[in-house]
């Protein structure tokens, strides 16, 4: 036997050996290849408009936690801003008095 | 007290924000996406005022870097907090948009990373300025830089890399009904911007104020 056929002999047992070795692998990966056709397979495409209700994701409630969080967002800052702003000048009247008593 | 100017900026801003739903209703919906579209007319502006705060507070850091005026670092940590406060408008409105337009809350891709990335780095930047105690301020200037550095990336990333998120034609592109819409919420949010922006600069000032009366009292 030549070297290159015992080389070729080695490679096809290891080739054989990895194959064995990791079914649960090439299971996961590909799909079953003779998986029954279905009929959305089969026309490739289903107008959103045509799919069951069950299967549809209403937009409205997204939209309008959009909108609710960006108005929320930005009331809070605007009265957190508000309320540091009063608390920073009322602080500030105090110790302009107080260094005026002085 | 304020200048009548944010008081004005600011009513003007709340009641296109109040009307804003109405010319939203208005506008035709696009043909792919249909009513979660709409989520386009707050999302897009919020996401160019997070950029213009964010470029606020890295030109405002160069300056303080430079020149070392109070003023300028006053300026750089009120956009700090407007771009951490227009990033959580832009990362939640996105994902509300995506879950029903892709099927899924969050993509790992070019966008999306880089935009979160943006938020935790001026995140960051309030940590520091808040946590990190006295001398932090030039510290914090040089956390900004990296931040504006990024603003780049992340409006080209979607030209540049391959991402499911919309290029960045998407606003040139809109027909007419749907341009109106989205250019009065520009300007709701151009004039709160600039309210807020105001209001925060203002308070920095008055606290500095407040502390440099307690310490002259102190000492």
């Amino acid at each position: 036997m030549s070297i290159v056929n015992r080389f070729a002999r080695i490679i096809a047992l290891v080739l054989i050996l990895l194959g064995n070795g990791a079914p649960p692998v090439v299971a996961q990966g590909t799909p079953p290849a003779q998986a029954p056709p279905t009929s959305a397979a089969q026309d490739e495409y289903v107008p959103i408009d045509q799919l069951p209700e069950n299967e549809k994701l209403p937009a409205a409630p997204f939209l309008i936690a959009a909108y609710a969080v960006a108005w929320g967002a930005i009331l809070i800052y605007l009265l957190m801003l508000w309320r540091r702003l009063g608390r920073v000048e009322a602080d500030l009247r105090d110790a302009r008095r107080s260094a005026a008593g002085r | 007290m304020l200048t009548r100017s944010v008081p004005a900026m600011l009513m003007a801003a709340l009641a296109m924000f109040a009307v804003a739903p109405y010319f939203i209703a208005q506008a035709p919906y696009e043909s792919t996406m249909g009513l979660v579209q709409k989520i386009f007319y707050f999302h897009v502006p919020a996401a160019i005022m997070m950029f213009l705060a964010t470029f606020t507070c890295g030109i405002a850091s160069v300056a303080y870097l430079v020149r070392g005026k109070a003023g300028s670092d006053r300026l750089a940590e009120a956009a700090a907090e407007l771009t951490v406060l227009f990033g959580i408008i832009v990362l939640i409105s996105g994902p509300l948009w995506a879950r029903k337009a892709w099927g899924v809350w969050w993509q790992w891709d070019a966008r999306l990373t880089s935009t979160l990335v943006l938020w935790l780095l001026f995140s960051a930047y309030l940590l520091l300025r808040r946590f990190g105690g006295p001398g932090t301020e030039k510290l914090a200037a040089g956390v900004a830089l990296f931040g504006m550095a990024n603003v780049p990336f992340i409006y080209w990333s979607v030209n540049v890399w391959r991402t499911m998120h919309p290029k960045t034609t998407v606003v040139p592109s809109l027909v007419p009904e749907m341009r109106f819409p989205f250019y009065w919420c520009m300007v709701a949010f151009l004039l709160l911007f600039m309210a807020l922006i105001k209001t925060r600069v203002r308070l920095a000032e008055q606290q500095d104020s407040l502390d440099l009366l307690l310490a002259e009292a102190e000492g």
